[in-house]
C-alpha cells in the first residue's frame, strides 16, 4: 500500500530545488505557476497567454493576493489544484483581475480560505470573463465576473462566517450562469445572495440551497431583463425578505420550482416586477407562491402550500391556465386594476380568488373547496357569472361562467 | 526542460510509490494501489490498474478534501476476491473530483462526501456506481453492468445536486433483497438527461427507480424496459416539477406497478407507456399535482391512472385507460381520453371535482361516473360535422 504523505513531501522538497531553474511548462506552451511564487506573492500576469498551476499554493500573508492578472486574454488553468488563503479579516481574493482588463478565463480547480469580509475567490471585474469547473469553498464569497462573462459548471458552497452583504456567485450585465450549484451561504449581518445578475443575464440549469440571512435573501436575483430557467431554489431564509427568485422589470422565469421560501415580512418563492412572464413554474412552502407586479404574466404554473397568496400579481397582469391550492390566504389574489385571471383551478385555499383592486377580468375560472369565500370581487370586478354546484351533465351557456364546488 | 524532467525521474525512479507528473499533478500507477491519499492535490493515473488481491477496501481511500483524481483515460479494474470501492472518500470530507475514465468490478465505483464532482467516468461490474453527499456535480456518467442484490442505490446523490448526462443501463439481481430506491437525488436537487434503462430485479419488497426530493427540478428523464418482482414505481417526487420525460416499459412481476408518483408539483410533457403488473392495479398516479400537456399515449396494460385529490389535469391524452379521481378538489379541462374498457373517469371520492371541454372516444360506458357534489359538463355523443353547441361551451364529447 502507498503511503503517500511522507514520500511526497521528500520528493516535493527535492523537486522545488530543481524548479528553481525551470520558469516555464514549454512542452505545452503554458506558464507554471506553483507555490515558491507565493513566497513574494502575487504572481502577477501581465502578459496573454496561458497559465497552469504546477502546485497547490497555500497564501499566508493576510496582505496577499494569490495571483493578479494585469493583462487581458489570460487562460488560468488550475490543473486540479487548490489555492489556499489565509484565513482571517484579509478582505484580499485569491484571483484579482481589475475592470480595466477582460477576457481572462479560470478553470478547473478549487479555491478556499479567503474569509475576510469582501472578499471572493475570484474577483474579476473585466469584460467577457470564463469561470468554469471550479470549487469554491469557506471563502466569505464564491465568484464575481465582470459584464458579458459567463460562469459554468462551478460549485459554490459553505462560505465563512462574515457580517456583509454575500454573493455565492456574481455576474454583470449580459452574463449566464449555467449548471452552478450555490449552497449554504450566509452572513450574520447584510444581505445573501446565491446568485446575482445584474441587467439581461441569463441563469439556466442551477441550484440554490439553503441560502440565509439576517436581513433578505435572495436564492437567484437577476435585474431588469433577466432570464431564469430550470433553477431549483430550496430553503431560502431571510430575516427580512427572502426570495427563491426575485427578477426585476421584463424578465422570463420558466420551468423552476421554490420551495421552503420565508422571511420575517415577506417571502415569495418566486418574485418578479412589471413586464414579467413566469411559465411552467412551483411555487410551494413559502410565504407566497408565485408574484408579479404590472403587466406580466403567470402561466400554466402552480402554488401550493403557502402560508400566504398562491399567485398574486397587480395591475394588468394575467394568470392563466395555474393551479392554487392549499394555499394560507387567497389562491389567487390581484392587488391592482384590470388584471385577468382565466381559466384557472382555485383548491382548498382560504380564498378562491381575492380581487382586491376593481376592473379586474375574470372566466373560466374554478374554485373547489375553498373554505372561505371562493370570489371575492368588489363591484366593478369583470367577473363571469358563478355557477354553484353546477351538478352532473351540467349545460351553462356562458362561456365566461366560473364554477364554484361546495359541499 | 524535458531534459531536467526526466532526470528528475531517473533520479527518483524506485524510491517513490508516486511520481510527478511533467505538469505538477502527481502521479499514480499500479505500484500505488491499493493506496491512501493523506493530502489535498491533483493526482493523474499513469497507466490502467488491476487489483487481484483477495480483498481491498478501496483502490484509493480518500482522506482529504480537495483532491482531484484524472483518471486520464485509464481504468481501474478489480478481478477477483472482494473489492468494497475503487474510489472511497468518507461523508465528513468533501470536494473529491474524479474525471476521465473507467472503474470496474467493485461493489461500489465512487463514494464521495460533500460537493463531490465526477465526470467522464463510466463504471462498471458493481452495486453501485457513485454514492456521493450533498452539492454533488455529476456529468456525463455511465453505470453499465450493475448489480441490485444490495441494500445501497445503484446511484444517490445528497440535496441540491446535479446530475446530467447520466445513464444507468444494464442491471439485475436474482435475489429477494434489493435496493429501495434504485436511483436516490436528494432535495432541491436538478436532474437533467438522465436514462435508466434495462434492470431487473426479482426483489421482494418495494422499489423506486427514481425517488427525487422535495422541490426537485427533473428535465429529460428517460425510464425503460425495467422490471421488478414487487410494486415498482417508475419516479417519485414533489414539490418540484418534471418535464420533457417518460416512463417506458415498466412491469412488476407480482405486485403493482406505478409509472410516476407525484404530489404538490408540476408535471408537464411527460409521456408513460407500457405499464403494467398482474394486479391490474398498473397506474400513474398523481397526488395534488399539476400534469399538463402531456401526452400519455398508448397503454395498452394500463387499466387506471388515479388522481389523489386536488389535481389539476389539463390537455392531457390517455390511451387505454381509466381516470380514477379520488379525493376532491381537483379539476379535468381539455383531456382526451380514448379507448376505455370501462367508464372513462371515476370520481368515487369525496366530491368537488370538476370536468369540463374533455373528450372521448371508443369508449363503451357512458364517460362519467361518480355523484354529487362533482360537476361534470353535459356529454355531447356522437357530434356530427359542422356541429354547433351554442348552448354548452363548456361540454364534453364523446365519440
Amino acid at each position: 500500500m502507498g503511503i503517500f504523505s511522507p514520500v511526497i513531501r521528500i520528493y516535493h522538497s527535492l523537486w522545488v530545488a530543481l524548479m528553481g531553474v525551470v520558469s516555464a511548462w514549454a512542452g505545452a506552451g503554458k506558464v507554471e505557476i506553483n507555490q515558491r511564487h507565493m513566497a513574494a506573492a502575487p504572481y502577477i500576469i501581465d502578459q496573454p497567454g496561458q497559465y497552469i498551476l504546477t502546485s497547490a499554493l497555500h497564501v499566508s500573508d493576510t496582505n496577499s493576493i494569490a495571483i493578479v492578472v494585469e493583462t487581458s486574454d489570460v487562460d488560468l488553468d488550475l490543473n486540479g489544484f487548490t489555492i489556499t488563503g489565509p484565513g482571517g479579516s484579509s478582505s484580499l481574493s485569491a484571483i484579482f483581475q481589475s475592470s480595466i482588463y477582460d477576457r481572462l478565463r479560470v478553470h478547473n480547480g478549487n479555491i478556499t480560505g479567503w474569509t475576510g469580509s469582501g472578499a471572493y475567490a475570484v474577483h474579476a471585474l473585466g469584460l467577457a470573463n470564463t469561470l468554469e469547473q471550479l470549487h469554491v469553498a469557506f471563502n466569505a464569497q464564491g465568484l464575481l465576473a465582470g459584464a458579458q462573462s459567463v460562469v459554468q459548471d462551478c460549485v459554490v458552497y459553505s462560505n465563512a462566517s462574515v457580517s456583509v452583504e454575500v454573493v455565492g456567485i456574481d455576474v454583470g450585465t449580459g452574463s449566464v450562469v449555467r449548471r452552478c450549484l450555490v449552497q449554504g451561504l450566509g452572513t450574520l449581518s447584510g444581505n445573501t445572495y446565491g446568485i446575482r445578475g445584474a441587467f439581461n443575464v441569463t441563469v439556466e440549469d442551477c441550484v440554490t440551497y439553503q441560502i440565509n440571512s439576517p436581513d433578505n435573501a435572495y436564492g437567484i436575483f437577476v435585474n431588469h431583463g433577466g432570464v431564469v430557467r430550470n433553477g431549483a431554489m430550496r430553503w431560502v431564509t431571510g430575516g427580512n425578505e427572502a426570495y427563491g427568485i426575485y427578477a426585476g422589470n421584463a424578465a422570463s422565469l420558466s420551468g423552476s420550482a421554490g420551495g421552503k421560501v420565508t422571511g420575517g415580512v415577506f417571502a415569495s418563492a418566486i418574485r418578479g416586477g412589471d413586464q414579467v412572464s413566469i411559465q411552467f413554474c412551483a411555487g410551494v412552502e413559502s410565504g407566497n407562491g408565485l408574484e408579479l407586479f404590472n403587466d406580466g404574466e403567470i402561466l400554466s404554473s402552480i402554488a401550493s402550500t403557502n402560508s400566504q397568496w398562491g399567485l398574486l400579481a397587480a395591475s394588468r397582469s394575467r394568470i392563466a391556465d395555474s393551479y392554487a391550492v392549499r394555499n394560507g390566504l387567497a389562491g389567487i389574489y390581484f392587488d391592482g386594476a384590470r388584471g385577468q385571471a382565466f381559466n384557472n383551478d382555485a383548491a382548498y385555499n382560504t380564498i378562491g380568488y381575492d380581487f382586491n383592486g376593481a376592473t379586474d377580468w375574470a372566466g373560466g375560472n374554478s374554485a373547489l373547496a375553498n373554505s372561505g369565500p371562493h370570489f371575492n370581487a368588489p363591484a366593478g370586478t369583470r367577473l363571469g357569472q358563478t355557477v354553484t354546484n353546477p351538478g352532473l351533465f351540467f349545460i351553462e351557456t356562458n362561456s365566461w361562467a366560473n364554477f364554484i364546488l361546495t359541499d | 526542460m524535458h531534459h531536467v524532467f526526466r532526470l528528475v525521474l531517473s533520479l527518483f525512479a524506485g524510491l517513490c510509490f508516486s511520481a510527478q507528473a511533467k505538469d505538477g499533478r502527481i502521479s499514480l500507477s499500479t505500484q500505488d494501489f491499493p493506496g491512501i491519499l493523506t493530502n489535498s492535490g491533483s493526482y493523474v493515473l499513469s497507466e490502467s490498474v488491476v487489483l487481484t488481491q483477495a480483498y481491498v477496501f478501496a483502490a484509493l481511500s480518500v482522506q482529504a478534501d480537495f483532491v482531484t483524481i484524472d483518471l486520464n483515460g485509464h481504468a481501474i479494474t478489480k478481478k477477483g476476491g472482494t473489492g468494497e470501492y475503487a474510489l472511497f472518500q468518507g461523508s465528513d470530507r468533501h470536494a473529491l473530483h474524479v474525471r476521465n475514465g473507467s472503474l470496474s468490478g467493485f461493489d461500489m465505483g465512487v463514494r464521495a462526501g460533500t460537493a463531490a464532482r465526477i465526470e467522464n467516468v463510466r463504471v462498471s461490474d458493481v452495486n453501485s456506481i457513485i454514492v456521493a453527499g450533498p452539492g454533488a456535480h455529476v456529468r456525463d456518467v455511465q453505470g453499465l453492468g450493475m448489480s441490485l442484490e444490495h441494500a445501497e442505490p445503484l446511484l444517490s446523490a445528497g440535496a441540491g445536486s446535479f446530475l446530467d448526462g447520466v445513464l444507468m443501463a444494464e442491471g439485475s439481481g436474482a435475489t429477494s433483497s434489493g435496493p429501495p430506491f434504485w436511483t436516490l437525488v436528494g432535495e432541491a436537487s436538478l436532474v437533467h438527461r438522465l436514462i435508466i434503462q434495462d434492470l431487473v430485479s426479482s426483489q421482494t419488497t418495494s422499489a423506486t427507480v427514481l425517488s427525487a426530493g422535495m422541490g426537485s427540478v427533473l428535465r429529460r428523464v428517460q425510464l425503460g424496459s425495467l422490471q421488478s418482482e414487487k410494486n415498482l414505481t417508475g419516479l417519485s417526487s414533489s414539490r418540484g416539477i418534471v418535464s420533457h420525460s417518460s416512463v417506458d416499459g415498466l412491469a412488476s412481476v407480482s405486485g403493482d406497478a406505478t409509472g410516476i408518483r407525484y404530489g404538490h408539483g408540476l408535471v408537464r410533457e411527460m409521456q408513460i407507456r407500457l405499464v403494467q403488473d398482474t394486479n391490474g392495479a398498473a397506474n400513474a398516479s398523481l397526488e395534488h399535482a399539476m400534469w399538463v400537456d402531456s401526452q400519455s399515449t398508448g397503454f395498452p396494460f394500463l387499466p387506471a391512472s388515479h388522481i389523489l385529490e386536488t389535481t389539476r389535469m389539463a390537455r392531457n391524452t390517455l390511451n387505454y385507460g381509466s381516470l380514477n379521481v379520488q379525493g376532491g378538489g381537483s379539476a379535468l379541462r381539455d383531456n382526451q381520453l380514448n379507448n376505455s374498457t370501462n367508464h372513462v373517469v371515476f370520481m368515487s371520492g369525496v366530491g368537488k371535482n370538476l370536468a369540463i371541454r374533455n373528450s372521448a372516444s371508443g369508449n363503451p360506458l357512458p364517460m362519467f361516473s361518480g355523484g354529487l357534489p362533482n360537476g361534470w359538463a353535459q356529454v355531447e355523443a356522437f357530434p356530427d360535422v359542422f356541429f354547433v353547441f351554442t348552448n354548452n361551451p363548456w361540454a364534453n364529447l364523446q365519440h
